[in-house]
């Protein structure tokens, strides 16, 4: 009985939805996009805030995608690569040496702990934006000593602000995740490494097979989270000439003389796309049972 | 001597300031079958979790198979391949199925290919029971069901010798016969056991050898029947008669 009544509520629920979604999408189609329309066709930027937003957004459209682009690109890309690498990372971390090992691989495993602390602390203690400072003028110094005969613009195809950007990312990406993974396995139980080693694994087999596919599932919400702030923490990248977001807005508001404007349009953007992520991990980690929510 | 499997001299172990093993000699034949009672603290675990190097002993020498566990030169993990251990907590993979959690050492391990992993697998499953819930999520399984899996995930690695760290002690009442029966069976089948429990009934009937620790030592040790019908130190019979109802 209880649960008639819920399944018709629910169906209510969705014929309303579903009724309130067409309105708008012909609201949005009959009434909205024309006056978009006419708005983008007006001789000059009208004085009136949303009409001028609506205005920079259709006319400059280029360079709000190409900036959309850059930061999309950049954090999805960079959050992956970060990932790859902090794996080796959080490994030389946890696998510290023990009175087994020989004299030499013993070195090397507080060498490699070591490593790994002086890394996430440089990377953590500094500001992205002066990594990227770093990343980009030291890759330039590199490749102009690299190619002694090559002219200033060669040089700067060779070393281009995306692969600085990119790198850059990573390797702040890097720090971050290896922290969150180690977490992530600090947060299992002794057991599931103790099991592996009584059965005759390996460090790295125990690692590899076990340890590491439970702490990346347990730390997956942080790792999306880490994606979110990359979209948001690449805007810093402007500094080093990199088009994103904060660049393509920058160029549009300087050529129209319009900041507060242009700014509240990066704002919405930022808000759609991370939104938009959001709600896409979500799905994801819902989908393959990953997060067990309240609605899941 | 050629028939002792096991050979422990003189092992010690402290936690820091506690001394939990105060030097513990012990021989075991091949194919007996020992349990390990005593009080909690007593040592007992530690003294099972030295037997495969995870605790390491601060002292003394555990000879398996003639080859010295503590020296720094042995390969560590083809020993631990024969020697199985059975956790109180079961501690089975999380996020995989009953088949994976016996596959996984095999093709790891010992790599086999998954099919004969897999028919491997599926044989000692079979033996515990288990075989019809091969492709069950280990994490939602009964407790029994579980610990009857970690038997079977330990024996697919043809172990010369089993520990049970006290395996029924995280059980429900009810399951804990079900588990008792898959060991009981094992015993019979000529398997060297170490049985840390409290399961003294269980204990006397499937030994050939009691242990009683205390502090640290093995305080007495002998056949079932003597432990615990007759003991010879007070501290054994104190601790026995709050078993005895």
């Amino acid at each position: 009985m209880e649960k008639r009544i819920h399944g018709r509520r629910h169906k209510i629920g969705i014929v309303t939805g579903l009724l309130l979604a067409v309105v708008l999408a012909i609201l949005a189609v009959r009434i909205f996009l024309p006056w978009c329309r006419q708005i983008a066709a007006l001789d000059s930027n009208p004085d009136a805030m949303f009409p001028s937003m609506i205005y920079m957004l259709i006319n400059s459209r280029k360079l709000w995608l190409a900036g959309t682009w850059g930061t999309l690109s950049v954090s999805l890309l960079g959050t992956l690569i970060g990932f790859v690498l902090s794996i080796p990372l959080v490994f030389l971390r946890t696998n510290t040496a023990d009175k087994r090992d020989a004299v030499l691989l013993r070195g090397l495993k507080r060498f490699g702990t070591g490593f790994e602390r002086v890394y996430v602390t440089l990377i953590r203690g500094t500001p992205m934006m002066v990594q990227a400072c770093i990343v980009y003028y030291g890759g330039f110094m590199i490749t102009r000593a690299a190619m002694p005969n090559a002219s200033i613009t060669e040089v700067n195809r060779a070393w281009s602000f995306f692969t600085a950007a990119l790198i850059t990312v990573s390797l702040n990406s890097a720090a971050y995740l290896a922290e969150v993974l180690r977490g992530g396995i600090e947060s299992l139980d002794r057991g599931q490494s103790e099991a592996a080693a009584s059965l005759g694994f390996s460090r790295w087999q125990a690692m590899i097979r076990v340890i590491f596919p439970q702490a990346v599932r347990n730390s997956l919400p942080s790792i999306g989270n880490e994606l979110i702030n990359n979209i948001k923490g690449t805007s810093v990248l402007n500094i080093i000439g990199f088009v994103e977001l904060m660049f393509a807005t920058g160029s549009v508001a300087g050529f129209y003389y319009k900041y507060l404007a242009n700014y509240l349009i990066a704002a919405a953007i930022y808000l759609i796309l991370t939104l938009g992520m959001t709600w896409l991990l979500n799905l994801v980690m819902r989908k393959t049972g990953i997060l067990v929510g309240e609605n899941g | 001597m050629m028939d002792n499997l096991l050979e422990i001299r003189n092992l010690t172990k402290s936690f820091g300031e506690l001394k939990v093993l105060k030097g513990i000699s012990l021989s075991v034949r091949r194919g007996e079958v020992i349990s390990i009672i005593g009080s909690s603290g007593s040592g007992k675990s530690t003294l099972l979790r030295c037997i495969n190097l995870l605790e390491e002993p601060d002292g003394g020498e555990i000879l398996f198979a003639g080859q010295n566990l503590c020296d720094p030169g042995t390969d560590l993990r083809r020993l631990r391949e024969r020697i199985g251990m059975v956790f109180q907590t079961f501690n089975l993979f999380h996020h995989r199925t009953v088949l994976e959690n016996c596959m996984l050492p095999l093709t790891t391990v010992r790599r086999l290919t998954r099919q004969e992993a897999e028919q491997r697998a599926m044989e000692e499953l079979e033996k515990v029971g288990m075989a019809e819930f091969r492709d069950a999520d280990a994490d939602n399984i009964s407790g029994g069901q579980k610990q009857r899996v970690a038997i079977a995930r330990a024996l697919c690695m043809d172990p010369e010798v089993m520990l049970f760290d006290e395996p029924t002690s995280a059980l429900d009442p009810e399951k804990v016969g079900e588990v008792l029966e898959v060991i009981r069976r094992l015993a019979e089948s000529g398997m060297t056991m170490l049985i840390v429990t409290h399961e003294m009934q269980f204990a006397s009937e499937v030994s050939d050898r009691v242990l009683f620790m205390d502090n640290g030592v093995i305080l007495e040790e002998g056949m079932p029947d003597q432990i615990f019908r007759h003991p010879e130190k007070s501290r054994t019979a104190e601790f026995l008669s709050r078993f005895r109802k």
